[in-house]
């Protein structure tokens, strides 16, 4: 098992502020290319483990609806997952908006699933990793469909000891489209973020 | 000249004073962690410029905001924020902020700020 | 329209993947071997025309979006790439798993098959 990685409170400060920055951006994005007007939660961050990212799932994500959860990678000098997570409702609620049809297929609704996940990654993970003067990689992203709120299988994450959950929410009252973000870090990865932060903190006090 | 910097974020003070010290090296800045602070301060200091960040604990940015162009109602309140929809600018326009600025600030972007309100 | 890639170019014929790359108004730009062998398109039959010509049946208004959103966020951005919504019919025996466009230099799109 790797060594713990210490986050202080400096860290979490600086992490939370980018984070708040991300999110500001990401809305705006959204307003911009999809034509959607509306709010994102300030982010939360919290350090765990799988065990504790589970049960954080089983908390926000309700259990009585089928969710679509698209996953996208990113990599590089900071490396993660981004999770975005919508109810099939929603997620017909998304395809009529950006598909401007009254019935979408599956097809549509994927591919609006995948367009504001991609949004949603974009804006978020390149403005945090900006601030952080580095850049990103972004993967083919993948959309399944899961009953319940088990997001996580335990076999994708059983070498992982830490991990880093940063969550948000958006909504779009007059689309009724709402979902949950998650961006995962975890290992090695964590303790990157926090040697970018150290360097970003060396900066201002220089 | 006084210029008071609250944001509960030590990252966004730390920012923003470098940025202000870079442009204006001898002025004074009070800094404070929530909107409760900034209006105690804003009293006792009277600063010249409040830069005011609007998600804060304990009181938010739009209650210290009106807390402030309460005070003093031609205070120069420049509102520095995350939050860069237009509904968010409209609302603290209209509480009396002379400005709405999105984070992060880049230094030409203060500079501009400073000479507008200095000047 | 914006000038047209150079033809052939090395790097995007020795590619296994269809590329093409269109500019705002979808008009081609390049259109790599790996298209002219499956579409049975030459490039010099595509560069210079509209996509909307050879292929009307594309929701040309989800692909200005996706356009719009790469060139904005100078990120790529992605089509599902299940059975049903294949982007341009490509008539072979195995289907190409994934489409992906790529923001390009400034202002081109790169369209990866």
């Amino acid at each position: 098992m790797l060594k713990r990685v210490e986050f202080s409170g400096d860290h979490l400060d600086v992490l939370r502020e980018l984070m708040n920055i991300a999110v500001g951006n990401a809305t705006a994005s959204i307003a911009d290319l999809l034509q959607a007007f509306g709010t994102m939660h300030i982010p939360k961050i919290a350090i765990s483990d799988i065990k504790g990212l589970k049960q954080y799932m089983h908390e926000t994500i309700p259990s009585e609806s089928s969710h679509y959860v698209t996953k996208q990678l990113f990599g590089g000098p900071l490396g993660g997952e981004f999770i975005f997570v919508i109810t099939d409702e929603v997620a017909i609620n998304l395809g009529n908006h950006l598909y401007d049809v009254e019935a979408p297929n599956d097809a549509d609704i994927y591919d609006a699933v995948i367009e504001l996940t991609n949004i949603l990654s974009a804006t978020m993970i390149s403005r945090l990793t900006e601030e952080l003067n580095i850049k990103v990689q972004f993967f083919l992203p993948s959309t399944q469909i899961i009953a319940g709120n088990d997001l996580i299988y335990l076999e994708e994450t059983a070498e992982y000891s830490q991990i880093i959950i940063i969550s948000t929410q958006m909504e779009f009252q007059n689309q009724n489209i709402n979902g949950h973000i998650f961006i995962l870090t975890k290992d090695a990865m964590i303790q990157s973020l926090k040697d970018l932060i150290d360097q970003k903190l060396e900066e201002l006090y220089a | 000249m006084k210029i008071l910097v609250a944001d509960d974020s030590k990252l966004a003070r730390l920012s923003l004073i470098k940025s202000i010290k870079g442009l204006e090296p001898h002025c004074e800045i009070i800094e404070a962690e929530n909107g409760l602070i900034a209006v105690e301060q804003f009293k006792k200091n009277l600063p010249s410029i409040v830069f005011l960040d609007l998600t804060m604990p304990v009181m938010d940015g739009y209650e210290a905001l009106e807390k402030i162009i309460e005070m003093n109602s031609k205070a120069q309140v420049v509102v520095v924020t995350a939050d860069i929809q237009s509904q968010a600018q409209a609302q603290v326009i209209a509480l009396g902020a002379k400005m709405v600025i999105p984070k992060p600030i880049s230094s030409e972007k203060m500079q501009a700020v400073l000479e507008q309100l200095v000047f | 329209m914006k000038k047209p890639v150079d033809y052939p170019n090395i790097l995007l014929d020795a590619l296994e993947h269809g590329i093409m790359i269109v500019d705002e108004e979808f008009n081609v730009l390049y259109w790599n071997q790996w298209l002219e062998i499956n579409t049975g398109h030459a490039y010099s039959n595509m560069v210079g025309k509209s996509l909307l010509t050879f292929y009307p049946e594309i929701d040309y208004r989800t692909l200005q979006r996706k356009i719009r959103t790469t060139l904005r966020l100078n990120s790529p951005t992605f089509y599902d790439a299940s059975l049903t919504n294949r982007f341009i019919p490509i008539p072979r025996n195995k289907i190409s798993s994934s489409l992906l466009y790529h923001a390009a230099a400034s202002n081109d799109f790169s369209l990866y098959y």
